[in-house]
């Protein structure tokens, strides 16, 4: 097939724009030609249009860089929170590569985000397929799909345990008619943690939502068209929707990432924020706020969560760059 | 219709300053107003225990007039999670006393979080105070010689047995009569034998004693066997020595024999790991012949399960002879950093902590007073076996780790629990991560007369 947005439009997208080898250092002259080409009105919009996102920007100088700068500085001292710190350099960097919780609690995040992930994809793509069906009630099953994610995960967690109770659960009800014997599923590090993987699962409506958003800007031409020439419903959801939607999953991926990386509200409600059994469902961030409010040190808990944003931020890079080739921009930018 | 017309430029410049204004009103009214010098703000109970609190500030405000008390219910920082109140400290808005789990009392005093109450003992001429509490409770609160608060209740370890089913598996009550002394471990696994059922799927459907249930865990053996934990001379805390390494071992052997799976399958139906309600319990379900609980239990007992025809005895001992022992936890009134310290406020830390309010607060919660004088109370007659227990008693080390030293104590039995460490290298590596964090607070010394039992 040829490129969808080229079939759907009638012509092809825009080349996209780039930098040829060796003109970066050009660029800033370039910038800098073009300021002083400014006119006063033009200066006068600039102002305007800076004016009408300062709150943002406020917002974001103040509850985004500002914390970001301040646990960087209180990541090299020794700090209970409430005595004056005490400078020591990169100690605190050099206990968290040593210390074999966070080598516990960096397994257990990269496992959740490892399965939570791609399985909350596709949960939450399967999800708007069927929120996406052309039936008179659809917006009944809308609502029935996404009430799951307005229950807040500390009543998720509540539900589950009794979900997975060993003996009056469904779970072990349907592990009896096998004649096995009861098992309780968090008491072991492994079912542990894949239980906080299905219970997030309960929350991937509002990932669905976007998925629906991008489904319902998928035109029904192209469908149309493709059924002309012959291709049945996998293969117009393989060479239509998911393409298409490509933008929408690499932004819930990277959300996605985001958020498992930062898993703790389920580990925390579920085993009373002890990380169990024998360190289980520790999760990075619940070692890193132990440390903070319970061990009283935040300095290496701000250490933890420096480490933790600059993971972040390299394996969003990494997907990003790594997706360049299979995100299509077409039909959003056509 | 005739407008008035506005440039863009004073449109903005009018909506900045407006937007500024909102922003600033909005952060001046989420600051604290200053509350009257008569009118204390108290981080108090939470959950069933409110109205019983509300009785003791009844009697406060009667005996104090002039003085209002605003009580806010703010979980306590069982586990050493302090954000509430680090938050309401560093925000300006700290309580002006705060009932505190005490076993926490030498970390928040160690990082600055409480304020000493040595100088309002001084300042109100109440030098003496101290005399008639439990000399472990006033260590509990003391840190490098100073005092931080005053214990309001305690409590003590018991073996708690369901008599109907033991009666009904043919064991003699009278076995179990504290007159007798305390049992030893062994027997009790004895008699629990004759009580634990299977079905045919191979599940436990009735128990004796699960050694890691409840209150009966590494940390409540390793006193019966003997371990410290803090050696003064050394400033040191050894998670490695042997009588930990006994008692945790006991539970390693039990799970090998009884099957972590089952045991846990068969527990946790009854009873959640984590956050159960105060009426889950195997115990309570009557499904478990023993358990290891605090004399508080009483309450729950009485409350959840008052048809369950129980009884309870000394913690079972190493070998028979050996002295019964138990230990002490309970809760606390202080002064967090912020606190005005006025007289005010030591009147309602006196009342609260004092007589008055252990006489209101005792009987009816079921905590143990930790006033000797109390001892003796009428209205405390039916906690007498419990009391008289406190002799055999101490607290948990006041150290400036407290919270990461129990936490590493409480990962070690979380493995005992499931047998994914053996007691050695599990004790090992919670050393590794506790011994290096009191280091820093040396030199220290543990407040006079620590670990020594007796009243």
């Amino acid at each position: 097939m040829t490129s969808p947005a080229a079939t759907a439009t009638g012509r092809a997208a825009p080349p996209r724009e780039r930098t040829a080898p060796g003109t970066a250092s050009s660029a800033p002259r370039s910038r800098r030609r073009a300021r002083q080409r400014m006119s006063s009105a033009e200066r006068r919009r600039l102002r305007t249009g800076l004016l009408f996102v300062s709150p943002w920007i406020v917002g974001v100088l103040a509850f985004v860089i500002y914390p970001l700068v301040y646990s960087f500085v209180i990541s090299l001292t020794r700090y209970s929170g409430m005595q004056t710190p005490t400078f020591v350099g990169f100690q605190n960097y050099v206990a968290a590569f040593t210390d074999p919780l966070v080598r516990t609690s960096t397994g257990n995040t990269l496992f959740y985000a490892g399965l939570a992930v791609p399985v909350g994809l596709v949960v939450a793509v399967v999800l708007a397929l069927c929120m996406n069906r052309n039936v008179r009630e659809v917006a009944v099953y809308r609502a029935a799909l996404y009430v799951p994610s307005l229950v807040p995960a500390f009543a998720l967690a509540f539900i589950f345990a009794v979900f997975v109770n060993p003996q009056f659960g469904l779970v072990s009800r349907l592990l009896a008619l096998t004649g096995r014997q009861n098992v309780d599923l968090l008491q072991d590090p492994t079912t542990a943690k894949i239980v906080i993987v299905t219970m997030a699962q309960l929350g991937a409506g509002n990932a669905a939502l976007i998925f629906l958003a991008g489904l319902r800007n998928i035109p029904t031409t192209l469908y149309e068209a493709a059924r002309v020439d012959g291709a049945g419903r996998w293969k117009q959801l393989t060479s239509i929707t998911l393409p298409l939607l490509s933008p929408a999953i690499l932004f819930n991926l990277i959300t996605g990432i985001s958020g498992a990386l930062q898993v703790f509200t389920e580990a925390y409600v579920l085993t009373n924020g002890k990380g169990d059994p024998d360190n289980g469902t520790l999760f990075y961030m619940l070692y890193l706020y132990k440390n903070a409010f319970s061990y009283a040190s935040l300095g290496y808990a701000c250490a933890l969560a420096v480490l933790l944003f600059v993971a972040g931020m390299i394996l969003s890079l990494l997907v990003y760059v790594l997706s360049r080739r299979l995100v299509h921009y077409d039909v959003a930018a056509g | 219709m005739s407008g008035v017309t506005v440039s863009r430029r004073r449109f903005l410049g009018g909506a900045a300053a407006l937007g500024t204004a909102a922003g600033l009103g909005g952060l001046a009214g989420c600051s604290r107003g200053e509350r009257p010098a008569d009118e204390l703000l108290l981080w108090g109970v939470s959950g069933d225990q409110v109205p019983n609190q509300q009785k003791v500030l009844d009697g406060f405000t009667a005996a104090h007039p002039g003085v209002k008390v605003v009580a806010r219910s703010v979980p306590s920082a069982v586990d050493g999670d302090a954000t509430p109140v680090i938050t309401a400290v560093r925000g300006g808005d700290a309580p002006d006393v705060w009932y505190m789990d005490r076993f926490t009392g030498a970390q928040y005093a160690a990082i600055g979080l409480l304020e000493p109450i040595d100088d309002l003992i001084k300042e109100f001429g109440d030098e003496g105070i101290t005399d008639d509490y439990l000399r472990f409770g006033v260590n509990e609160l003391t840190y490098q010689g100073r005092l931080y608060g005053l214990p309001v209740g305690t409590d003590v370890r018991a073996l708690y047995y369901n008599k109907t089913l033991l009666r009904d598996a043919g064991v003699d009550l009278d076995e179990l009569d504290p007159k007798n002394g305390p049992l030893t471990v062994e027997r009790v696994f004895e008699l629990s034998g004759k009580v634990t059922k299977k079905d045919a799927r191979g599940n436990y459907t009735q128990m004796g004693l699960v050694p890691w249930l409840d209150q009966g865990w590494g940390y409540t053996w390793s006193i019966g066997t003997g371990a410290v934990y803090f050696d003064d001379r050394a400033c040191g805390l050894d998670l490695t020595a042997a009588p930990v390494v006994a008692a945790f071992q006991m539970l390693a052997d039990w799970g090998r024999d009884a099957g972590h799976s089952q045991v846990n399958a068969f527990t946790n139906s009854y009873q959640p790991p984590t956050n159960a309600a105060p009426s889950q319990s195997a115990f309570l379900a009557g499904k478990t012949a023993f358990t290891v609980q605090t004399s508080t239990t009483v309450f729950g007992l009485k409350k959840y399960a008052p048809d369950l025809e129980y009884g309870f005895t000394f913690l079972p001992v190493q070998k028979a002879g050996d002295q019964p022992y138990t230990w002490s936890g309970g809760f606390s009134v202080v002064a967090p950093k912020g606190s005005r310290m006025t007289r005010e406020v030591w009147e309602l830390m006196k009342f609260y902590g004092g007589k008055p309010g252990q006489q209101i607060f005792s009987p009816a919660t079921k905590s143990l007073p930790t006033l000797k004088s109390l001892f003796d109370e009428r209205s405390l007659a039916d906690m007498k076996p419990f009391i008289d227990q406190l002799e055999y008693s101490t607290s948990r080390p006041p150290i400036p780790v407290s919270s990461l030293w129990w936490d590493a104590l409480v990962q070690v039995h979380s493995a005992m629990k499931i047998g994914s460490q053996t007691p050695a290298s599990a004790l090992e590596r919670a050393q590794a991560r506790v011994g290096p964090q009191m280091e820093a607070y040396c030199p220290f010394t543990m407040p006079e007369g620590y670990g020594q039992k007796g009243l």
